[in-house]
C-alpha cells in the first residue's frame, strides 16, 4: 500500500511569540491517506479544533511548524516542478463558502477551464468543453443551464456543486472538502452529501470531510477523528465512535447534539462542564503540556497535567484520555 | 428539559397572529417576503418557525417587533397579545410594548451588543426607556438578578461584549430579552454560530426562564434537529408562506405536505445505521424566486405528486381530518391534496 498522502507527527504553531503568545493550532498529528484505499475521512471539531489547519497543510497552502507532510512519500515542500504539477492535479479541494470563491467578474465556465488549461488535459478547446460538460452531468447539473452564466446568476446550491464539479475535473486522487455544506440550505444538503459519497463509490476518490456537524459526518464517512483544540481526541470506524464514544468530550458532543426525533431528548444526567472563559488561550498556548479536555472534564484527574498519549482500545481506533491508560497496552 | 411539562396557560393565546403580509417595494416589483401567515401560540409554550433562507420566517418575526424598514412594509393582517394588536400600534406605543408584552433575542449576538458599552449599561437601557423611577441601586439589583438567571456571574456587568465569548454574549442578550418579564419572547436562531455543547447549555437556559416567566417562545431557525429538542408546535415557511403546522410530534411523525415530507426525510440522523448507506436524498429544484413565484402553489414545481390543478389553484391552510383532539392542536397544511 502507498500513501498519497501522509501527516508525520506535524505540529503548526501559529504567532511570533514576541508580542504576543504563541498559539499551537495543530500538536503533533499523523494521518495517511492511501492510494489504493478510497475512503471517506471526517474530521470533527468545533471552531478552533484544527480541522482547517490539516487542510491547509494537506493542500500545502501552509508548511508545518514540525513534522513532515508528505506527497507519495516525498516532503510537499520539496517536490519538483513536475511532481508538484502531479500533486496539484491529484489533491483537490472544495471550500465552504460558494459565493466567495467566484470571481463575480467572470462567468462560471472561466472556473472550470482554467483548471483545465492549466493542467493541460485538453488537446483543443472543443475538448476542454467536452471534459467540462461531462463533469458538470457527472454531478448532477445540466451544462445548458449552468455554463454561460455569472456567479450571481446560480443558486447557493448550483455554485457549490459548479466546486465539486470543478474538484473533479482533473480526476484527482484526493478532494479536501473544508464544511462544503455548512452554507447550505436543508433542502440541497442531502443532494451534495450524495455528490461526494458519489465521488468516493464510483471513481474512487478518496474524501476528507472537515466539518463540526458530526450528524452528516456520521452519514457519508467511514473513518472518523474527533479533535479538540488541536489534538485528536478520539479515532477510528465512524459507527462504534458515535455509538460507544470513549473520550469525555466525544460523550459530550454526541450527547449535546439535537436529534430531529420527538422521543429523543438531548441525553440527560450528562455532566457539562462549562470552559472557563480564558481557556482557550491557556491550554492552547505553547508551554501548555496537559490534557486539552482537562478543564472541562467530569474526570479529570491529577494525571491530566500531562498530555495524553493515543491508547489503542480496539482495532483501529484510538483515544486520547488517561482514563484507558490501564485497560490497554500503550 | 421537557418539553411537555411546561407550564399550561389559559386557552386563550399568549399570541394570536392573523394573515400577517409584509412586501418589500422595489423598483423590480412587490415581493411578497411574507404573505398570510397565521397562527397563535398559547402561554407557557414553545413554537418553532423552520424554512430555508428567503422562505420568511425572519420577516415574520421582525414584522412581529415592528423591526421592518422601508422599502419593506407590513401591509395587513393582526398580531395580538393580551387584546392589543402590536400591528395597530403607534411608535411610541410600540416601544412601551417591546421587553414588556415581546422581546427578541437576536441572530449572532456579536453583532447586537453596543462594542463600546459595558454589559450592565445595555441591560439598564431598555429598562430605563420604560420605568425611570429606579434608583442606581434598584439598577445594580435588577442587573445582578438577571446575569445570575442567565447563568453569568454578576461581574459580566462591568464587561465589555468584546471580553466575553460567543455563548456569554447570548446569554447577556437573554438576559436583556427577560428584563421586563414579556409575555412573548422571539429567539431568531439565538445559537445558529455556537457549537452543540454551549448552543444545549443556552437552549436550557432559556426554556428554564421562559418556564419561570410562563411567557410563550418563537424559536426561529433551520435546524429541525434542535426545534425537535425545544418546541411544542411547529410552522414550516416556503416561499413566504406557511405551508403547514401541528404538533412537533404531528409534523415529524405524520407530515402532509410534500415539502415537508421532503425535508424531514433529508435530515441526516446518527440512529438509523440501515439508512446510513443508502441514498441520502435533498429536495430536486431550488427555492423560487420571490420576484416571480410559480402560479398556483409556489412548491408545485419541485413538488412529486403534483397535480394539473396545482399551477392554478393557490392553496390555503387548512385543518385536516387526523387531528388528535387530546392535542388540542390541528394538524393544518397548505397543499391541493388535501
Amino acid at each position: 500500500m502507498s500513501a498519497l498522502i501522509e501527516l508525520k507527527n506535524t505540529s503548526k504553531t501559529f504567532g511570533t511569540g514576541w508580542f504576543s503568545r504563541k498559539t499551537v493550532a495543530l500538536r503533533d498529528f499523523s494521518m495517511v491517506v492511501h492510494e489504493d484505499q478510497p475512503t471517506i475521512t471526517a474530521l470533527v471539531g468545533e471552531s478552533g479544533s484544527g480541522k482547517t489547519t490539516i487542510a491547509r497543510l494537506i493542500l500545502g497552502i501552509i508548511p508545518p511548524t514540525s513534522g513532515d507532510v508528505l506527497y507519495r512519500e516525498k516532503p510537499v515542500s520539496e517536490l519538483s516542478r513536475a511532481e508538484r504539477q502531479q500533486f496539484r492535479r491529484d489533491v483537490q479541494v472544495i471550500f465552504q463558502d460558494p459565493f466567495e470563491v467566484y470571481n463575480p467578474f467572470y462567468k462560471v465556465d472561466h472556473a472550470l477551464h482554467l483548471p483545465v488549461r492549466k493542467a493541460g488535459i485538453a488537446a483543443s478547446r472543443d475538448e476542454a468543453v467536452e471534459i467540462i460538460e461531462n463533469t458538470l452531468r457527472q454531478v448532477g447539473l445540466n451544462p445548458r443551464d449552468t455554463l454561460g452564466r455569472y456567479p450571481h446568476q446560480l443558486s447557493g446550491g448550483q455554485r457549490q456543486r459548479v466546486m465539486v464539479a470543478r474538484a473533479l475535473l482533473l480526476s484527482p486522487k484526493l478532494i479536501v472538502a473544508d464544511e462544503p455544506v455548512s452554507m447550505v440550505d436543508a433542502s440541497l444538503r442531502a443532494t451534495i452529501l450524495e455528490n461526494l459519497r458519489q465521488l468516493n463509490t464510483e471513481f474512487g476518490i478518496s474524501i476528507i470531510y472537515i466539518t463540526h456537524d458530526l450528524t452528516t459526518a456520521y452519514e457519508i464517512s467511514e473513518r472518523i477523528v474527533v479533535l479538540y483544540r488541536g489534538v485528536v481526541a478520539e479515532e477510528g470506524d465512524v459507527v462504534p465512535v458515535v455509538q460507544e464514544p470513549e473520550h469525555p468530550y466525544t460523550q459530550l458532543l454526541i450527547g449535546s447534539i439535537p436529534m430531529p426525533d420527538p422521543d429523543q431528548k438531548w441525553q440527560q444526567g450528562l455532566e457539562v462542564v462549562a470552559p472557563s472563559t480564558d481557556g482557550t488561550a491557556d491550554t492552547m498556548s505553547e508551554d501548555y503540556a496537559g490534557c486539552q479536555f482537562a478543564d472541562r472534564c467530569p474526570h479529570a484527574m491529577e494525571i491530566c497535567n500531562q498530555s495524553p498519549p493515543l491508547y489503542q482500545t480496539a482495532t483501529n481506533r484510538v483515544v486520547s484520555c488517561h482514563l484507558f491508560a490501564e485497560t490497554v497496552d500503550h | 428539559m421537557n418539553a411537555s411539562t411546561s407550564t399550561n396557560g389559559a386557552l386563550t393565546p399568549a399570541l394570536d397572529v392573523d394573515d400577517l403580509g409584509v412586501s418589500y417595494y422595489t423598483s423590480r416589483g412587490e415581493v411578497k417576503a411574507a404573505d398570510g401567515v397565521s397562527f397563535s401560540i398559547m402561554a407557557g409554550k414553545r413554537m418553532g418557525l423552520v424554512g430555508e433562507s428567503g422562505s420568511g420566517k425572519t420577516t415574520t418575526a421582525l414584522a412581529l417587533m415592528r423591526l421592518i424598514k422601508p422599502p419593506g412594509r407590513i401591509t395587513k393582517g393582526t398580531a395580538v397579545i393580551d387584546g392589543t394588536d402590536l400591528l395597530a400600534l403607534n411608535d411610541e406605543e410600540m416601544r412601551n410594548a417591546k421587553l414588556s408584552q415581546i422581546s427578541l433575542v437576536p441572530q449572532g449576538a456579536m453583532n447586537s451588543l453596543n462594542p463600546v458599552a459595558k454589559v450592565k449599561n445595555q441591560i439598564i437601557d431598555g429598562i430605563r426607556d420604560h420605568d425611570s423611577q429606579m434608583s442606581s441601586s434598584q439598577y445594580r439589583e435588577l442587573v445582578t438578578e438577571l446575569l445570575t438567571k442567565v447563568g453569568l456571574s454578576p461581574q459580566v456587568g462591568d464587561m465589555y461584549p468584546h471580553e466575553l465569548s460567543g455563548g456569554m454574549k447570548q446569554r447577556v442578550t437573554i438576559a436583556i430579552a427577560i428584563s421586563m418579564g414579556p409575555k412573548v419572547i422571539i429567539a431568531d436562531e439565538p445559537t445558529s454560530a455556537l457549537d452543540v455543547v454551549v448552543q444545549r447549555q443556552i437552549m436550557e437556559t432559556l426554556a428554564e426562564l421562559q418556564e419561570e416567566l410562563g411567557a410563550a417562545i418563537l424559536l426561529i431557525g433551520h435546524d429541525i434537529g434542535l426545534m425537535a429538542q425545544f418546541v411544542d408546535t411547529l410552522g414550516v415557511m416556503y416561499a413566504g408562506r406557511l405551508v403547514e403546522t401541528g404538533t412537533l410530534r404531528q409534523l415529524l411523525r405524520t407530515p402532509k405536505h410534500p415539502y415537508t415530507q421532503m425535508l424531514i426525510d433529508s435530515l441526516p440522523s446518527l440512529e438509523r445505521e440501515d439508512r446510513r448507506r443508502g441514498d441520502l436524498r435533498g429536495i430536486p429544484g431550488t427555492a423560487p424566486s420571490l420576484y416571480a413565484l410559480p402560479p398556483g402553489c409556489s412548491f408545485h414545481p419541485r413538488c412529486p405528486q403534483a397535480m394539473d390543478v396545482c399551477s392554478i389553484d393557490e392553496p390555503i391552510l387548512k385543518n385536516l381530518e387526523t387531528s388528535d383532539s387530546a392535542e388540542q392542536h390541528d394538524q393544518r397544511a397548505a397543499c391541493l391534496l388535501y
